[in-house]
């Protein structure tokens, strides 16, 4: 994995339906109507059903997976995730990042990058920052 | 049975209709998914639960333990509906070439549970916004262990625009104690 600043993380691409989004309120118990009833969700200002913010904590989870390996979990720090814009069925997603550089915080060399996930139109939906502990 | 209605829900009890009067757009919509994908004892769990309002949100008030095991087939079900399907989640043999002795449960679910691990005897009321979601890692959780998840308020309060804001903080640990993740949840609670 490519660690100097500027370095890309890998692309992963995500077809967002409404299939996916029934399976994540199945998976996490969170069937509110905004995502999962078509009918309700015409009614909002959101015009539609929307994926759950938390599926894309999953893609951002599956990228750093990608990039950094089992070093993730054991020391991985996903920060300051925001949620900029919805995500609809129909969209295809890049869910992404690239390598800011080091930094030293609590005794330890981190590499920090910044993600983000775009939708179709250029539009970021999610952004956050990760930082991985460099290996010894 | 009525075509509409899904599998296994037993048309003759009357209970069970009341319930299905409950939820019209549920039982009046076609849609193959619906009948798919949700089971009746998850709907009647969310018709059961009461709202979590922002009134009881008090800082420092902690929720009952979540005991989340993470069974094969929950990874299973995680990494069909995400589309993750990294090896060390299944594949022992790459595990144990990286110097590991089981798999790995995807580090992703902790968006799972944490949502879970305060809304177990509660709904969410709509109109909710997540705002920000943070994640530490302290050691990777493997398949078959069972985690421990305790969530508490860490923060309630009317911001300067009125809006209700509230900060979880969730933390995981295996059983014996040794931390899995912290996550803090930022978001505005529904008026």
């Amino acid at each position: 994995m490519g660690t100097a600043p500027g370095d890309s993380l890998p692309m992963i691409t995500k077809e967002i339906d409404q299939e996916r989004i029934l399976k994540w309120a199945e998976l996490s118990g969170d069937f509110n109507s905004l995502h999962v009833d078509p009918q309700y969700a015409k009614k909002t200002p959101f015009k539609g059903t929307i994926a759950h913010g938390p599926m894309s904590l999953a893609f951002l989870n599956e990228l750093m997976m990608q990039w950094a390996g089992e070093r993730w979990p054991a020391g991985g720090r996903l920060l300051d995730v925001r949620f900029r814009a919805p995500i609809r069925p129909g969209e295809r997603i890049r869910v992404t990042g690239t390598v800011k550089g080091r930094l030293r915080v609590e005794g330890k060399t981190w590499v920090e990058c910044e993600l983000f996930i775009e939708k179709p139109d250029g539009v970021r939906a999610v952004e956050g920052r990760a930082r991985v502990p460099e290996e010894e | 049975m009525s075509a509409l209605v899904p599998d296994g829900f037993p048309d003759s009890n009357t209970t069970e209709r009341s319930f299905a009067e409950g939820f019209p757009e549920f039982f009046s919509m076609e849609q193959p998914l619906w009948r798919r994908y949700f089971s009746m004892s998850k709907m009647r769990d969310l018709q059961e639960k009461p709202e979590l309002v922002f009134e009881e949100l008090i800082p420092g008030k902690p929720f009952r333990p979540l005991v989340y095991p993470l069974t094969e087939e929950k990874i299973h079900q995680y990494m069909e509906t995400v589309g993750d399907r990294h090896p060390l989640y299944v594949d022992l043999q790459e595990a144990k070439r990286r110097g590991l002795d089981s798999c790995l449960a995807p580090p992703g679910l902790a968006a799972v549970y944490a949502r879970l691990s305060y809304l177990q005897d509660h709904c969410m009321p709509s109109g909710g916004i997540l705002l920000r979601q943070e994640f530490q890692f302290h050691s990777p959780a493997r398949v078959g262990e069972v985690l421990e998840v305790r969530a508490k308020v860490e923060e309630a309060f009317v911001d300067g625009r009125g809006r209700k804001r509230v900060t979880f903080l969730i933390e995981a640990h295996r059983r014996g104690g040794e931390p899995v993740s912290t996550i803090r949840l930022y978001a505005i609670w529904p008026k």
